[in-house]
């Protein structure tokens, strides 16, 4: 075999759906853990990301204690809405090139802030929803068990399904 | 379309043995700390247990746990580092991924079971996640793509094992 058809082996798109479900099992579940006043208002977000000084990256831990901690009550909505939005997205298949884009964002995000100064099980969580993440991206991973099935039939020639 | 003809659609392997090759780097990274620090001294690992073993959500896994895997801590504390060393490794390489992907889903189970679930948290979320790509990686053979199972695949092709 040439290493060409080596890389080009293929396999059933319908592997994919079970980790997409889980990750987004797993999204919606810490979503609506986020969903209660002391999170959305911004006061355990921002009590969380004071460890955010040992972000080994510069420009994230300024980005992170001068954009996000000051402005946390914005953010506290933004991720308990964000997570449940991404996580209904990948359990429906509905999307999911979109939704595991922000995903993989926000996952990227949670790594250097939270993951790494706490580490622990964050690191591996989080480093493994990015892979699987961009995976889904790639595989367009919607398409078996999901409604992006349903929306590829009606815009076959789009690339977003 | 049907649902079987909706599952058999054709995706790169490729797309598999990526997260492979990270869930083994995983493994190998929770498996080297374990060994350096004296996890195999036998007591590190029934400490744990004893915790969280109280709220895990199966009767007969309590049991399995209280009256087999801590009475003999001493010989479970070489099996868990050894044994998550060995599934790291064979992810890595891709070689016999569906054997040792098997064991890293039972492995996995267990630590959901006994620690995770009662703990919460992250813990929770990995194991699942874990366990669910064990079994896709069982099921769609990932060694075969930049993996040693390609070159026993080409040795034993009518094997069902790679």
């Amino acid at each position: 075999m040439s290493l060409g058809d080596h890389f080009k082996q293929t396999t059933w798109l319908g592997y994919l759906a079970l980790p997409r479900i889980a990750v987004g099992f797993f999204f919606v579940q810490f979503g609506l853990q986020k969903l209660n006043p002391n999170f959305l208002s911004g006061e355990q977000l921002a009590r969380q990301l004071t460890r955010a000084s040992g972000d080994p990256l510069a420009f994230h831990r300024d980005f992170i204690l001068n954009t996000v901690v000051p402005h946390a009550h914005l953010f506290g909505y933004l991720i308990s809405y964000g997570e449940i939005a991404i996580g209904l997205s990948l359990l429906f298949g509905c999307l999911v090139r979109i939704s595991s884009t922000f995903g993989a964002f926000h996952n990227l995000n949670i790594f250097f802030a939270v993951a790494i100064p706490n580490g622990g099980a964050q690191v591996g969580l989080n480093r493994i929803f990015i892979v699987l993440q961009v995976m889904f991206l790639f595989a367009s991973a919607g398409r078996v068990f999901g409604l992006d099935g349903i929306l590829k039939k009606r815009f076959p020639r789009s690339w977003l399904l | 379309m049907p649902l079987t003809d909706q599952f058999k659609q054709s995706t790169l392997l490729l797309y598999l043995a990526i997260p492979r090759i990270f869930v083994g780097y995983h493994f190998i990274d929770v498996a080297l700390p374990k060994l350096t620090r004296g996890f195999t001294n036998g007591e590190d690992l029934p400490a744990q247990l004893l915790k969280s073993v109280a709220k895990d959500p199966f009767g007969w896994h309590r049991d399995f746990i209280q009256g087999f895997v801590i009475p003999h801590s001493g010989f479970f504390s070489y099996l868990v580092p050894y044994g998550e060393l060995a599934i790291g490794i064979s992810l890595i390489l891709g070689c016999l991924v569906r054997l040792s992907s098997t064991f890293g889903a039972f492995h996995n189970l267990n630590i959901l079971l006994a620690i995770a679930i009662p703990g919460g948290g992250a813990n929770v979320a990995i194991n699942g996640t874990f366990i669910a790509l064990h079994l896709v990686f069982v099921f769609a053979s990932a060694g075969r793509v930049l993996g040693l199972d390609a070159v026993f695949r080409k040795t034993y092709p009518q094997s069902w094992f790679f």
